[in-house]
C-alpha cells in the first residue's frame, strides 16, 4: 500500500554543501518531497529540539554533518531514538570529515588559536566563546564544542550510509529509490547498505596503470607536472584511488588531480591510514626491494609530508586511533 | 524586561539565533545574533603541505567553495613565490565569475524573488521557490535550467561545482579544449540573455511595486565599504587593490593584500562563535554605525560602493541606473539585491570576452618557476564579499599559521546592528506581528547570510519561533509561524 513517508533531516557541524548537492537535484527532490512528510528539517526550518522530541515514528531519519558540538550530539541521540532508519549522509557524517582533523588538537586549544593567537584578533582580555552567558535569567549560552570531533556511528547505530562529499545525485537518486520503493511497497532496505557501490576508485580509473607499479621517490602536486593519462601512483604522486570508494566518477582525477580520498574508503576497511600505508609499503622499490636496506626503504616513505593530514584527512575520527594521543606527535 | 528570542537556527557558515531584548516599557534595548559553530580550521590546517590548502579549505563552506579555493590557490602561488601563467589566471577568472552566477542565481531567484515577486506581506508557504514553481511553472524551469549550465562550467573548469580541485602552485591542473571553450560560450552567452530579462523586471516592475519597502529608512546604515578594485577602480572579483570608502563614497584607504593586518581587526564577544571586524585605523565603538565606528559592509553593495565603473558595456549601464537611483556610496541594504543583477550580468560579460581570448586553449597552465617565501596572503572577492586567507610555513612548506576572515564574518556587525534598527523601527510596546517578523528576517537576508538562500527555496519555508520572556526569564508567550 502506498504511503506517506515521514522524514525527518538533521544537521550537525556540516559545511552545507551536501544540503546544495541535494538542492541542485530541485525537480526530483520535489517529487520526493510529494511522497514524503517532512516532519523535521534543521537546515531550512526553525525547528527546536524540543520539536524533534515529539516526533515518534520517524521512518528515514537523515543526519548531515559529524559531531562536534553536544547540541549535535543530543540531536542525533534523540534523531536515534525515533526513527526507524537512520541514514548518515555524507562524508562527514559517515566518516566524521575533514573538520575530524580537529582531532589533532583539544578542543580548548582549538578556540585558543580561532580566538586568541591569530593575528588579526584584538582579545587582551583572552575572551573564548562559548562559557555561560545569560540576560536577565534568559539563557544564551552557546552550545560547548564535544570533547572530540565524531562521525555518527559513534554515537548512535546507523542503518544506511550514503558516502561522498557530497554524494552524487547518481547515489542520491539511489537512496531516493529506497524511500520510494519503502513508501510504494513497504520495501524495507536492508540495515548496514552502504549507497556508494563496493569498487574501489583505481577500479573506475580512466588512468593508463603499468602491470606492476613501483614507487622510486614521491613527489608534490607542486614540483613538476603531472601526466594526465598516467596512474598518479605510477608518478610518485601520493593517489588515494586504491582506498576510496568508487562513487564519484573520478572527478578530480579527471581534473589532473590526486585524490584525497574525501569519498570515504570501500565498507571493508577497518581503518583507512593503515590500509594505505601498507598499499603504499607494497609499492616502495617494489623490483629493487631485496636489493636496498631497510633504512634505505624507510628513507623514501619518510618523503610523504603530512601522512595524517593526507591519508585520514576526511576520516581521522573513523580510523582506530582517532584523537591526540598523549606524548603523540602529530 | 522582556527577552525576544528569535530562533531561526538558518544555516550562516553554521547555525545562528536571534534574540532581541526589550526594557520595561516594550522598547528594543539590545540585540543579539548569535553563530552557534565552530570547527576549528586555523588550528588543523597546521602541519598541512600548504599546496594542499586549496583542496581543504573549500570545506569550510560548500556554498563558497570556490571563494575559498581561489583566496587560496593566490595564497599558495604567493607562498612558493610563483605568478601563475596568463591562461591559467584566465581559467581561474572564468571558473569564479561562474561561481558567482552560481551563488547569486541561488540567492537572488530561491531567496530574494519570492520575497519580492509574491509579497513580503504573504504567507510564508507561499514566499518560496516551490510556490513560485506553481503560479509561473515556465519562469521556475527556466531558472533551474540555468542554474545547471552554469555549474556545468564549474565541472569543466574545477573537476567538481562543490569543492573544485583546479588551483595549484601557479596555475590550474588542466587546460580547456575547443569544445569544453566553445561549451562555456554557449552557455555564458544564453545565461546574459535570460539576464536581460531580469534586469528589466527589475527596474521595471519590483523597483516601482516596492518603492517603499526598498528605501525604506529601516533597511539603511551609514558604514564604511570594504572592496576590491582593479585597474581604474574597475569592478574585479579575482584581483586588484583593497578600497575603502567612508559614508560619503570618499576614499579614506587603500591597500595591499598583504598589507590587510594595518586595517582589519577582529573582536570577539563571549555569545557568539563569529568574530566581529572592524577598521583598526577607526577603533570599535560597539553595534553602532557612523564614521566613528569602524563596522564596514562588504559583499555586492560594498563591492558597487568602492568601485568607479564596470569594465563591461550592459553592466556599466545598468550600474550607471543603480547609481542614479540609490546614489553613491548606497546605504539601503535592498540594494544588494539590484546589486546582484548587475554582477551577474558582468560576470558573463567577463566569461564571454576571457573565453573568447586567443590563447585561452593554451596548454601553457601551470608555472613552476619562483622562489619559495614561505608566506603568503590571498584575496578575491567572495560571493559575499572580501575573503582573506593569510598563510606561514616552514621552510618544508608545512602550514604554521593559517588566518581566515570571512566575508560573512566581516558583515557581522552590520546584520547584528541591521537586526537591532529593524526591530527597533518595527516593535512597539512589545506587540510583534506576522509582517514584522518578516521584515526582520529580511533585513538580515539581505546580505545572504550562507545557507540560508538555498535551503529557502525549499517547500516548507523558514518558520520562525518568538518566545517572549519576562524579566524572571519566564516564558510568557510564544508565537510560531509556518513549519509544523
Amino acid at each position: 500500500m502506498k504511503k506517506q513517508v515521514k522524514i525527518a533531516i538533521v544537521a550537525g557541524a556540516s559545511c552545507g554543501g551536501c544540503d546544495v548537492a541535494i538542492a541542485n537535484l530541485h525537480e526530483r527532490l520535489l517529487d520526493v518531497v510529494a511522497r514524503s512528510d517532512i516532519v523535521f528539517w534543521h537546515t531550512i526550518a526553525d525547528f527546536k529540539k524540543e520539536d524533534l522530541e515529539k516526533q515518534r515514528n520517524i521512518d528515514f531519519g537523515i543526519f548531515i554533518g559529524s559531531i562536534r558540538t553536544e547540541e549535535h550530539l543530543e540531536l542525533a541521540k534523540i534523531l536515534r531514538e525515533r526513527c526507524n532508519f537512520l541514514i548518515a549522509f555524507g562524508t562527514c557524517a559517515c566518516f566524521g570529515g575533514m573538520f575530524g582533523l580537529g582531532n589533532v588538537a583539544e578542543r580548548y586549544e582549538l578556540l585558543k588559536v580561532g580566538y586568541i593567537t591569530t593575528p588579526s584578533t584584538e582579545n587582551p582580555r583572552e575572551v573564548i566563546p562559548g562559557n555561560k552567558f545569560e540576560v536577565n535569567g534568559v539563557d544564551l549560552t552557546l552550545p560547548r564544542l564535544t570533547e572530540w570531533c565524531m562521525p555518527l556511528n559513534k554515537v548512535v547505530n546507523v542503518d544506511i550510509f550514503v558516502q561522498g562529499c557530497p554524494p552524487i545525485e547518481e547515489a542520491i537518486d539511489k537512496f531516493y529509490e529506497t524511500i520510494i520503493a519503502y513508501a510504494d511497497n513497504g520495501v524495507a532496505p536492508e540495515r548496514g547498505t552502504v549507497i556508494a557501490g563496493g569498487k574501489t576508485l583505481c577500479d573506475i580509473c580512466p588512468r593508463e596503470k603499468p602491470e606492476k607499479i613501483t614507487i622510486k621517490r614521491f613527489r608534490r602536486v607542486h614540483e613538476g607536472p603531472i601526466d594526465p593519462n598516467k596512474c598518479l601512483l605510477a608518478q610518485g604522486i601520493i593517489c588515494l584511488g586504491p582506498i576510496t570508494i568508487a562513487a564519484c566518477n573520478a572527478a578530480c582525477i579527471r581534473a589532473n588531480m590526486p585524490c584525497r580520498g574525501c569519498f570515504g574508503p570501500p565498507p571493508d576497511v577497518l581503518d583507512r591510514a593503515a590500509k594505505f600505508i601498507s598499499t603504499i609499503a607494497s609499492l616502495v622499490e617494489i623490483e629493487n626491494e631485496k636489493l636496498l636496506s631497510d633504512e634505505e626503504l624507510i628513507k623514501i616513505v619518510e618523503e610523504i609530508e603530512d601522512p595524517l593530514g593526507t591519508f585520514h584527512r576526511f576520516t581521522f575520527p573513523s580510523g582506530l586511533i582517532n584523537k591526540k594521543q598523549e606524548d603523540a606527535e602529530e | 524586561m522582556k527577552v525576544i528570542k528569535i530562533d531561526p537556527i538558518t544555516r550562516l557558515e553554521g547555525e545562528a539565533r536571534i534574540s532581541i531584548l526589550l526594557d520595561d516599557n516594550g522598547k528594543v534595548k539590545d540585540a543579539f545574533f548569535q553563530v552557534m559553530e565552530f570547527r576549528g580550521f586555523e588550528r588543523f590546517c597546521r602541519g598541512r603541505p600548504v599546496e594542499e590548502m586549496p583542496r581543504i579549505v573549500t570545506r569550510i563552506c560548500g556554498v563558497c567553495p570556490w571563494a575559498h579555493h581561489m583566496a587560496s590557490g593566490k595564497t599558495v602561488d604567493a607562498v612558493f613565490g610563483r605568478e601563475p601563467t596568463e591562461t591559467a589566471k584566465k581559467i581561474r577568472e572564468i571558473g569564479y565569475c561562474a561561481h558567482m552566477l552560481d551563488s547569486h542565481t541561488v540567492h537572488f531567484y530561491f531567496l530574494a524573488v519570492p520575497d519580492l515577486l509574491v509579497s513580503p506581506d504573504a504567507e510564508r508557504g507561499q514566499r518560496n521557490v516551490a510556490y513560485l514553481g506553481k503560479i509561473a511553472p515556465e519562469v521556475v524551469k527556466e531558472i533551474l535550467r540555468q542554474r545547471r549550465n552554469i555549474t556545468k562550467i564549474e565541472t569543466i573548469i574545477g573537476g567538481k561545482s562543490i569543492h573544485p580541485v583546479c588551483n595549484v602552485p601557479g596555475g590550474v591542473s588542466k587546460g580547456l579544449s575547443e569544445e569544453e571553450a566553445k561549451e562555456i560560450e554557449e552557455y555564458a552567452k544564453d545565461t546574459l540573455k535570460f539576464l536581460d530579462i531580469w534586469l528589466e523586471k527589475w527596474e521595471k516592475e519590483i523597483l516601482t511595486k516596492y518603492e517603499d519597502l526598498i528605501y525604506s529608512d529601516v533597511y539603511h546604515q551609514e558604514t564604511y565599504y570594504m572592496g576590491i578594485v582593479g585597474d581604474g577602480n574597475t569592478l574585479n572579483f579575482y584581483d586588484g587593490d583593497i578600497r575603502v570608502v567612508d559614508q560619503r563614497g570618499k576614499e579614506v584607504f587603500r591597500f595591499k593584500p598583504e598589507d590587510y593586518l594595518n586595517y582589519i581587526s577582529e573582536r570577539v564577544e563571549e555569545w557568539s562563535y563569529t568574530k566581529f571586524p572592524y577598521l583598526k585605523p577607526i577603533g570599535w565603538k560597539g553595534l553602532v554605525d557612523g564614521p566613528d565606528s569602524g563596522i564596514y559592509r562588504v559583499g555586492p553593495l560594498g563591492r558597487l560602493n568602492v568601485i568607479d565603473k564596470i569594465s563591461t558595456e550592459k553592466a556599466q549601464e545598468a550600474y550607471k541606473r543603480y547609481i542614479e537611483a540609490g546614489g553613491k556610496p548606497t546605504h539601503f541594504s535592498m540594494f544588494y539585491h539590484w546589486a546582484r543583477i548587475i554582477e551577474m550580468i558582468y560576470s558573463c560579460e567577463r566569461i564571454l570576452e576571457l573565453i573568447t581570448d586567443e590563447d585561452i586553449t593554451s596548454k601553457d597552465t601551470v608555472n613552476y618557476d619562483g622562489d619559495f617565501v614561505g608566506e603568503g596572503v590571498g584575496v578575491v572577492e567572495a560571493p559575499r564579499g572580501i575573503l582573506y586567507h593569510h598563510y606561514k610555513t616552514d621552510e618544508k612548506g608545512l602550514v604554521e599559521m593559517a588566518n581566515l576572515i570571512i566575508p560573512t564574518t566581516q558583515n557581522n556587525p552590520s546584520i547584528s546592528l541591521e537586526i537591532k534598527k529593524a526591530a527597533q523601527k518595527l516593535i512597539s510596546n512589545g506587540e510583534i506581528s506576522e509582517g514584522i517578523l518578516n521584515r526582520i528576517e529580511m533585513a538580515f537576508r539581505a546580505y545572504d547570510p550562507c545557507l540560508a538562500c538555498s535551503t529557502h527555496s525549499l517547500p516548507g519555508g523558514l518558520p520562525l519561533i518568538v518566545t517572549v520572556y519576562d524579566s524572571n526569564g519566564a516564558l510568557i508567550k510564544e508565537i510560531r509561524r509556518g513549519g509544523k
